[in-house]
């Protein structure tokens, strides 16, 4: 849904190189009631968009689903804080100053700092500093996005960016970014593997190491059929 | 008269063949509960994950009772071979299953490195950075 708006997907082919990976597959669900009716949903599916420089470094991520503008609008900002910190003398100190202060502010449940692009660019001695390039977002935080629709129409293009929940989902998301501005200004500019288990156990609650993502507990410890039961799950 | 007859007859020779086929594949073993369900789950899985033994399946079962003679035994045969198949969970490979349920869509309007080294490398030259899309499941699969 995401990267099929036009206008999502020319602005990552503009300003990113862009790749996907799956790091496991989905859970799916699936309920056969009967004569033909059958319901199939995802279960527990969970993204996370790292912005890296070409040494795979991870600048910033942002965890979890976006509705459309906004996700742009993030992206935006990240790209110039790839470009800023690439033209700072010191790459991780800038990006680790720029964590904490954001992770700073959120924790004290104000807005985070917007990054804007230098208005005095074209002189080239001037040093890049964090005080520079970040503005406070001010009453546009979460950007200029159309009205939310609580009961959207699904079958009218347009309308399921709209939807009030996908709204919902991304200002809980901006508020999970506090986490991973921590992990980062701990962990300075590492690959994303190295942080990814963690990412997901920790910020987006599914952990990847569990085949079950953290429910195989609920889904059989009271099932009476235990030859159903994984055994690993039975010797618990 | 005649043609409800060797209907019941034919439904009857694949009921048989059926249990019998159920007794050989494990005679010392006691039954299973829910022998019952995984037939009916292997042969709904057969029919929604392999449209081409899908078909066989209904046509083993539709042919052979209409016609008569050696044809007829042959034709039953073969919808007792198909039922069977039908009921083994293994007989579809697994790709083909997931392939049904999950079916293949467009990853959208972005164009796609194929992978993070093939990012990294393009990054260098076009001095863009790389945008690295994680998830569980494949973008380019309908439910992800």
């Amino acid at each position: 849904m995401l990267f099929s708006d036009e206008k999502v997907a020319t602005m990552i082919n503009d300003q990113y190189e862009p790749v996907w990976v799956s790091l496991r597959p989905v859970p799916i669900v699936r309920i056969d009631f009967g004569n033909g009716n059958v319901v199939t949903r995802t279960l527990h599916g969970n993204i996370a968009t790292y912005v890296c420089d070409a040494d795979a470094r991870v600048i910033d991520i942002l965890p979890g689903i976006y509705e459309p503008s906004i996700y742009c609008d993030r992206l935006t900002q990240l790209w110039w804080l790839h470009r800023y910190a690439h033209e700072n003398r010191d790459l991780t100190a800038f990006l680790r100053q720029y964590h904490m202060k954001q992770a700073a502010l959120l924790a004290k449940h104000e807005e985070p700092m917007r990054v804007a692009p230098m208005r005095d660019m074209s002189k080239a001695a001037i040093e890049i500093t964090l005080e520079r390039i970040l503005e406070p977002a001010g009453t546009h935080h979460l950007g200029e996005v159309a009205k939310p629709l609580t009961h959207p129409n699904f079958d009218r293009p347009g309308q399921l960016p709209r939807w009030s929940k996908l709204f919902e989902d991304t200002k809980v998301n901006e508020r999970a970014r506090k986490q991973i501005h921590d992990l980062l200004a701990a962990q300075g500019p590492v690959r994303p593997d190295v942080i990814t288990k963690k990412v997901y156990r920790e910020i987006l609650h599914a952990d990847l190491d569990d085949p079950y993502l953290g429910l195989g507990e609920t889904l059989f410890a009271t099932y009476p059929f235990r030859e159903d039961v994984p055994i690993a799950l039975r010797a618990k | 008269m005649h043609v409800r007859l060797t209907s019941c007859v034919g439904a009857l020779l694949i009921l048989v063949a059926v249990c019998q086929e159920v007794q050989a594949q494990s005679p010392d073993s006691p039954p299973k509960r829910d022998v019952t369900t995984r037939v009916a789950q292997a042969s709904l899985e057969h029919i929604i994950s392999a449209p081409s033994s899908s078909r066989s399946l209904d046509q083993g079962l539709r042919t052979p009772l209409a016609t008569s003679g050696s044809s007829r035994t042959k034709a039953q045969s073969e919808a007792v071979k198909a039922l069977v198949r039908a009921r083994e969970p293994f007989s579809t490979s697994s790709e083909d299953s997931a392939r049904a349920v999950n079916p293949k869509v467009s990853a959208g309007k972005v164009k796609w490195h194929n992978d993070f080294s093939s990012a990294l490398a393009a990054s260098k030259t076009s001095g863009k950075p790389v945008l690295l899309f994680q998830m569980m499941g494949r973008l380019d699969d309908r439910f992800c």
